[in-house]
């Protein structure tokens, strides 16, 4: 079983809701955005992009942990923390073994690791208290702590694939919240999953699939099918 | 009365301005770490997702080349046997040990969450590049350990030179494999650019060279006494002229070799730009250095041609302060030049993002943002760099591994038999 995901950019809105809804389910500490939407081309503030012609282009790259096979992060942890699973071929932290080294976070390339840098829990509220989200409880996988709402600091995080709800037999919260069904989960070896047919439905369409930076070889889960709208289309 | 030769004892405060500086600098350092544990990453820390190894690694780099350099050092005067470097054999054999230790410690004070470190024990990943250099670095630090207690207690007996040799052997072969691991954690990063490069783990090794040779220099210049024979310094600053030349060398080839990596190589060499006066002084410091003592070796080929007792003599004529003073000043200003060096690991591997995309629909290739995770204390959410200048209390902590170095080193040299290493 190999889990992964494919992304329609034909579908995403760029209404960033499977970062957000992927942050509170996880219970991701101030500052950590596991999955992100990027405007293709367009600076930090993520606003539209204009290319040299002047023409403005909204194209969304949502980005999240690619969970490679060939897992840089995986190969450089030293104390064996970032694992793959070897059921599902997530790519895996165990918080308890993690010792902040962020040897992986230099191995990735695609600068989704984070270092939980705080040492607050839960976010203030603006009436001076805190408030705290995210799934309650610990998920332990084969004894390797990969999911606590109570983050420790100075450990290395990511997106697991909501271990804790796929587990469960769930979709990731990414997918299960996406308005535009954008993201579509399931097994890449299993020809009947949700995962499967759909890519092969858009490849009988004609549509191309591509992963980030296929340079670096590191296999990834997470396949985007491209766009097939020209830019001048998508806003005038 | 006791005679102190037939009787040699621990003398502590042998040497009581470098114990008392190690002291000082350990204390402020240990404090700034408990501060750093205490408060949190985030207030004690200018790092980011985005620069995420900052000054601590640049230290720990900085101690391991002056470790793996007292030992090359070593392992020269065992089996050179130059005149008037026999003093300077414990000293760099000290440094050796006190440095790998030191580096052990600034890796350890730089994890972000120390209190799981006995997971690198219990689950040791022999894949990781790190784990090699766990590895090595405990091998490097046993052999150093052996090779103090034999030369303290053993240098004289009989036979001892061709243990000494045997052991100077091992540890020239640690301090090799050390180094080399150590330009393999950043070599096999192919998401740098400015490390991922072949060239890295051969220049690990001649930065070793560089760092150890230049240190002995400017300790043996230091504490040269008049009449000593300079002709054992003399050669080490031969050695230490060659090696910076060719360490040169080597950071400029990786200039071009940057160019194959493309979009990212350009990107890096542009981050290159915006710290090219630290850039400057890491190979124009050393470079003057390299110029001084080959011209200063040139007079003394002058004397070569002479009889040996002739040469002594002139050496010794000549310390006027003259030379010592070339070769004190040549050894520190490389030594800064090396921290330089180490810092600049960082800084153009950082400066650009890793990863720049190249998808359809769009033309040419894109660096996105990444999360920082700043936003708490009111830095961006999102980027594709951050500046990075250390913070106060990362300047602080840096100290600990510094001043536990220069206490080993004064310990060692206050041990029994350590003044009749003529130390």
């Amino acid at each position: 079983m190999r889990y992964g995901m494919v992304v329609d950019l034909d579908r995403c809105i760029g209404c960033k809701t499977c970062a957000v809804i992927c942050k509170d389910h996880n219970a991701q500490p101030q500052g950590i955005w596991w999955n992100r939407v990027n405007t293709v081309g367009a600076d930090q503030f993520s606003q539209a992009h204009i290319s040299k012609g002047g023409e403005i282009s909204l194209y969304f790259l949502p980005v999240a942990c690619q969970h490679c096979q060939d897992a840089p992060c995986a190969t450089v942890c030293p104390t064996g923390a970032t694992y793959i699973d070897p059921e599902n071929q997530t790519v895996l932290v165990d918080y308890e073994n993690c010792i902040g080294c962020r040897y992986c976070m230099t191995a990735c390339p695609y600068g989704v690791r984070q270092l939980n840098l705080s040492k607050e829990r839960g976010v203030p509220g603006t009436d001076g208290t805190t408030y705290h989200y995210g799934y309650p409880e610990d998920y332990r996988r084969d004894g390797h702590l990969v999911y606590t709402p109570e983050r420790p600091e100075g450990v290395v995080e990511k997106c697991t694939m909501c271990a804790q709800y796929t587990s469960q037999g769930l979709d990731p919260m990414c997918c299960t919240g996406c308005p535009g069904n954008a993201r579509i989960f399931g097994d890449w070896d299993d020809p009947e999953s949700a995962l499967s047919t759909y890519v092969a439905a858009a490849k009988e369409e004609g549509r191309a699939t591509f992963v980030l930076a296929p340079e670096y070889n590191t296999n990834p889960s997470v396949v985007y099918l491209a766009r097939r709208k020209p830019r001048e289309e998508v806003m005038q | 009365m006791t005679d102190t030769a037939a009787n040699p004892r621990f003398e502590l405060f042998r040497h009581k301005k470098l114990l008392i500086v190690g002291v000082v600098l350990f204390v402020i350092g240990a404090a700034g770490w408990c501060l750093q544990l205490s408060q949190g990453l985030l207030a004690t820390t200018n790092l980011s997702n985005a620069f995420m190894w900052g000054l601590a690694i640049a230290i720990f780099a900085f101690l391991v080349g002056f470790g793996a350099g007292g030992q090359l050092v070593f392992t020269y005067i065992v089996f050179t046997d130059k005149p008037g470097l026999r003093r300077l054999a414990l000293p760099a054999i000290a440094i050796a040990l006190a440095c790998g230790i030191g580096a052990g410690v600034a890796i350890t004070v730089d994890l972000g969450h120390v209190w799981h470190f006995f997971s690198l024990l219990t689950g040791l990943n022999l894949a990781s590049p790190l784990a090699w250099d766990v590895v090595a670095l405990s091998a490097f630090i046993v052999v150093s350990l052996i090779e103090v207690v034999l030369w303290l207690r053993h240098r004289e007996s009989a036979g001892a030179a061709k243990v000494m040799k045997i052991f100077a052997a091992l540890g020239l072969i640690a301090a090799v494999a050390l180094q080399i691991v150590e330009g393999l954690i950043f070599a096999l990063q192919s998401a740098h650019a400015w490390w991922n490069s072949p060239v890295m783990p051969i220049d690990f090794l001649m930065v070793a060279c560089v760092c150890g040779f230049a240190l002995m220099l400017l300790i043996g210049a230091l504490t040269a006494k008049p009449g000593d024979d300079l002709l054992g310094l003399a050669s080490l600053a031969k050695v230490l002229a060659v090696v910076i030349i060719i360490h040169v060398v080597l950071a400029l080839i990786e200039l071009p070799l940057l160019l194959s990596h493309g979009a990212h190589g350009a990107a890096t060499l542009s981050a290159l730009g915006h710290v090219w006066w630290l850039y400057a002084i890491e190979l124009v410091l050393p470079l003057v250095a390299a110029v001084m003592l080959l011209r200063g070796s040139k007079e003394q080929a002058a004397l070569d041609a002479e009889d040996v007792m002739t040469q002594h003599q002139k050496l010794r004529a000549s310390q006027t302060g003259r030379v010592p003073s070339r070769y004190a000043i040549c050894g520190a200003i490389t030594v800064i030049a090396m921290f330089a060096h180490r810092l600049m690991l960082l800084y153009p591997a950082y400066g650009a993002n890793s990863l720049l995309v190249k998808i359809p629909g769009f033309d040419g290739s894109w660096a996105y943002p990444i999360s920082t995770g700043l936003y708490p204390k009111g830095g961006e959410v999102m980027a594709s760099a951050t500046s990075y200048f250390p913070h106060i209390v990362e300047w602080l902590v840096a100290l600990l591994p510094i001043g536990l170095a220069l206490i080993i080193v004064a310990v060692v040299l206050a041990m029994p038999h350590a003044k009749s290493c003529g130390e």
